[in-house]
């Protein structure tokens, strides 16, 4: 997947309450991701306005700090069943 | 999220020119451009704006939105000498050399402050000292304000600092003004010469001075733009997207950075006689006076493109008289002045 550029975490706008992380699009509107979809692997923040993406640079262990600030817990693993 | 920055009255992209603002008795000097706001600039120091304003970027509270071209930072009968806008605020200069700033910024946009990350009314940044001029130049997450009389010239930056693009080293914010480089006439080095513009991207500047010279480059260049190779060179015309620089040296269009929506589809040509950048395109004049424009025409921005990114010239228009070119995020405005029309 081509992305329009790469931004790391520590740019981006983190909202405690809704969970979401921003940053600005070219045309305006903001690339938003979700924490738990960032912690899941999903890297890429999409602007709802338009067709551009950014894929966000961050470490796993980064996201501690903000599910702290959400006061929230990072997604349990799914059970795989053996 | 679609806004009224257009001061079109309504919410659609256009991919046509369509006249925005007719102004009979003054003459537009300048278009500043943030997020979703716009700012007209008068010769008589008046100051039109339009589009979001819901973190008081357009200067006053209560009113979220302003759908087409009102009068604002008018309060006590201010003039206003230069203006502009980052992603969510807005920093002007008045007739008394004050440096006012208002809307939100995150990362020290407002320059108030470590403390202060919103207001919805102009707040001192800076009082400009006796014997000198100012001007601004910003950027989705920056102001630069110069300082210049016929000895000497200052540069002052603050906001994001993350990318080194202010001072080394890296920092989260700069949240008031800081010195970045001065000069001094009396310096026989410095060759009476002064700072002439101040070309921003994203993540990084680019100081030409008097005599078109790079002097400086700070912050994260767009691939290619290389320090040693650039520092020095005299150029015609500069401008900056987010993530890419262009030069004019010697007639010569030369891009660096980003590519992926043809942003440096120019580099190379000889046709443009100068141009203007917005965030992710560019508009500029041929030698036959046609504005065309290039990159990233999502929005209608680059004209008619099926909504597409170009290549080729996108032919946009052809003014009768003198015409200003500006860009701002995915908008392109025209001034023309002989009927001094402002085109959207």
């Amino acid at each position: 997947m081509s992305t329009y550029d790469q931004i790391e975490i520590e740019d981006m706008t983190f909202d405690p309450d809704t969970q979401i992380f921003s940053y600005p699009c070219p045309c305006g509107d903001r690339f938003q991701v979700f924490i738990d979809d960032l912690y899941d692997g999903d890297d890429v923040a999409v602007c709802p306005s338009c067709s551009l993406m950014i894929q966000v640079i961050f470490d796993k262990d980064d996201l501690t700090e903000y599910y702290e600030e959400a006061g929230s817990q990072p997604p349990e693993p799914i059970a795989v069943a053996a | 999220m679609v806004w009224v920055n257009l001061g079109l009255d309504h919410f659609e992209d256009i991919n046509e020119p369509e006249l925005s603002l007719d102004c009979h008795e003054s003459k537009v000097t300048k278009v500043s451009c943030g997020g979703n706001h716009s700012v007209v600039l008068l010769d008589d120091g008046s100051v039109l704006g339009c589009g979001d304003n819901s973190k008081g970027q357009l200067g006053f509270g209560g009113d979220s939105l302003v759908k087409s071209w009102q009068k604002v930072f008018d309060k006590n009968g201010m003039i206003v000498k230069d203006i502009v806008c980052g992603w969510e605020f807005t920093v002007i200069i008045d007739s008394f050399n004050g440096v006012y700033s208002c809307g939100e910024g995150l990362k020290g946009e407002l320059g108030l402050g470590p403390d202060i990350r919103s207001s919805q009314q102009l707040s001192l940044v800076y009082q400009i000292p006796q014997g000198y001029q100012g001007k601004l130049f910003g950027s989705l997450n920056n102001c630069v304000l110069m300082l210049y009389n016929d000895e000497e010239c200052k540069v002052y930056g603050w906001g994001a600092n993350t990318k080194e693009q202010l001072l080394e080293p890296k920092s989260r914010k700069v949240s008031s003004p800081r010195l970045l480089l001065e000069f001094d006439n009396t310096n026989a080095q410095a060759q009476d010469s002064t700072v002439a513009e101040v070309s921003m991207g994203k993540d990084f500047i680019v100081v030409v001075d008097s005599k078109r010279e790079i002097i400086d480059m700070r912050g994260k260049l767009p691939s290619g733009f290389v320090k040693e190779r650039w520092l020095g060179e005299r150029v015609e015309c500069i401008g900056s997207m987010w993530t890419s620089i262009h030069l004019i040296q010697n007639g010569r269009m030369i891009s660096f950075g980003n590519d992926k929506y043809k942003q440096l589809s120019r580099s190379g040509s000889t046709e443009l006689k100068r141009f203007s950048t917005g965030s992710e395109h560019g508009v500029g004049m041929l030698e036959d006076g046609k504005v065309i424009s290039w990159g990233w025409g999502e929005h209608g921005n680059c004209g008619e493109l099926n909504g597409g990114n170009t290549s080729e010239f996108s032919k946009l228009y052809e003014p009768r008289g003198e015409t200003d070119l500006y860009g701002g995020y995915a908008t392109t405005w025209i001034v023309e002045h002989e009927n001094e029309e402002t085109v959207g």
